[in-house]
């Protein structure tokens, strides 16, 4: 920058001093403020012309995660669709307890769970051995007076055990 | 290479798994309750029905309570379900033979343990010392299948 720049940007700042306008008076500014309308009140949080977009963009967004979730995507389901489901064999499932009246629904192995309740028959079952209980005489005993075989606690002699007291 | 002796090792365990299988014995355990009040009998059981009443003419009901079904091993004991926490255990003693004959240990709860063999696919009522609240008796009655098939 030479001495005849210095002395141009002086000359240029002075004539920006002289030429710009005065500030406004505190009264010009009272009166622009009195001329502007106070403002309107203001709307309850929540219930302004977005609530309904952002409500609505929430939705879809559930809506969307929810079906991504569900739906296998193209490349999982490929990869589930390989073969056929494994399926137990039945020796594999233990039924712990069940419902009579659902036992014939359980799809487990060819035959109905319960079926037919065939008893074995008198000749059918050869009792090898049979041993008192520790905790008194109530010694297992095949019963063959009938046609079908039944074990019985005491071998149908004894009385039935007492009831137990309420 | 190495594939060959892997596929030979597969095969070998898979064939094993498979005799193991093939020697256990599926066991169905069935609760029935045997009542004085009422005359119901459920079908599947009017034949035991009959022969119990033989024995104890004043049990007029017959209900199936439960059926639980678990397949045992040989030799491996395992606890069914009764009533009340009390439990029957079953041991598996030998697999079917030749003429569909299994021979299986019983310790049915407050009685002594019975030891019999038995025809596949039939039950075996076993009249039990045990009572419920309502003081009805407990039958319980079991099977084996399906026998080596």
């Amino acid at each position: 920058m030479t001495p005849d720049d210095v002395d141009d940007l002086r000359q240029l700042a002075d004539l920006y001093r002289q030429t710009s306008p005065p500030e406004p008076s505190e009264a010009a500014w009272a009166e622009v403020f009195a001329r502007v309308p106070s403002p309107a009140p203001r709307a309850p949080r929540g219930a302004g012309w977005w609530g309904p977009i952002v409500g609505a963009a929430a939705l879809a967004a559930v809506a969307s995660l929810a079906l991504l979730v569900r739906a296998p995507a193209g490349p999982l389901a490929a990869a589930d669709d390989e073969g056929p489901w494994e399926v137990a064999l039945a020796s594999e499932v233990q039924i712990l307890r069940s419902g009579t009246d659902d036992a014939d629904r359980l799809a487990l192995g060819p035959r109905p769970q319960m079926g037919e309740f065939a008893v074995a028959t008198a000749e059918e079952i050869v009792v090898v051995k049979a041993e008192d209980n520790p905790d008194g005489e109530t010694t297992p005993t095949l019963d063959t007076g009938g046609p079908l075989s039944v074990i019985d606690w005491a071998g149908g002699r004894g009385d039935p055990p007492p009831r137990p007291t309420p | 290479m190495i594939a060959g002796p892997c596929l030979m090792m597969l095969l070998a365990l898979g064939c094993g798994e498979k005799a193991k299988e093939a020697r256990k014995v599926r066991v169905f355990f069935v609760v029935t309750i045997a009542t004085e009040k009422g005359d119901k009998i459920d079908d599947k059981l009017k034949d035991i029905a009959t022969e119990v009443q033989r024995m104890r003419p004043a049990l007029k009901g017959f209900k199936l309570a439960s059926i639980s079904c678990k397949s045992l091993a040989i030799d491996a004991a395992d606890l069914f379900d009764v009533i009340d926490e009390q439990k029957a255990k079953i041991v598996i003693e030998k697999a079917a033979d030749k003429a569909g004959r299994v021979q299986l240990r019983v310790k049915p709860p407050k009685m002594g343990e019975i030891t019999y063999s038995t025809p596949c696919g039939k039950f075996l009522p076993i009249l039990t010392p045990i009572r419920t609240e309502q003081g009805d008796q407990i039958i319980i009655a079991i099977r084996v299948q399906p026998c080596g098939k």
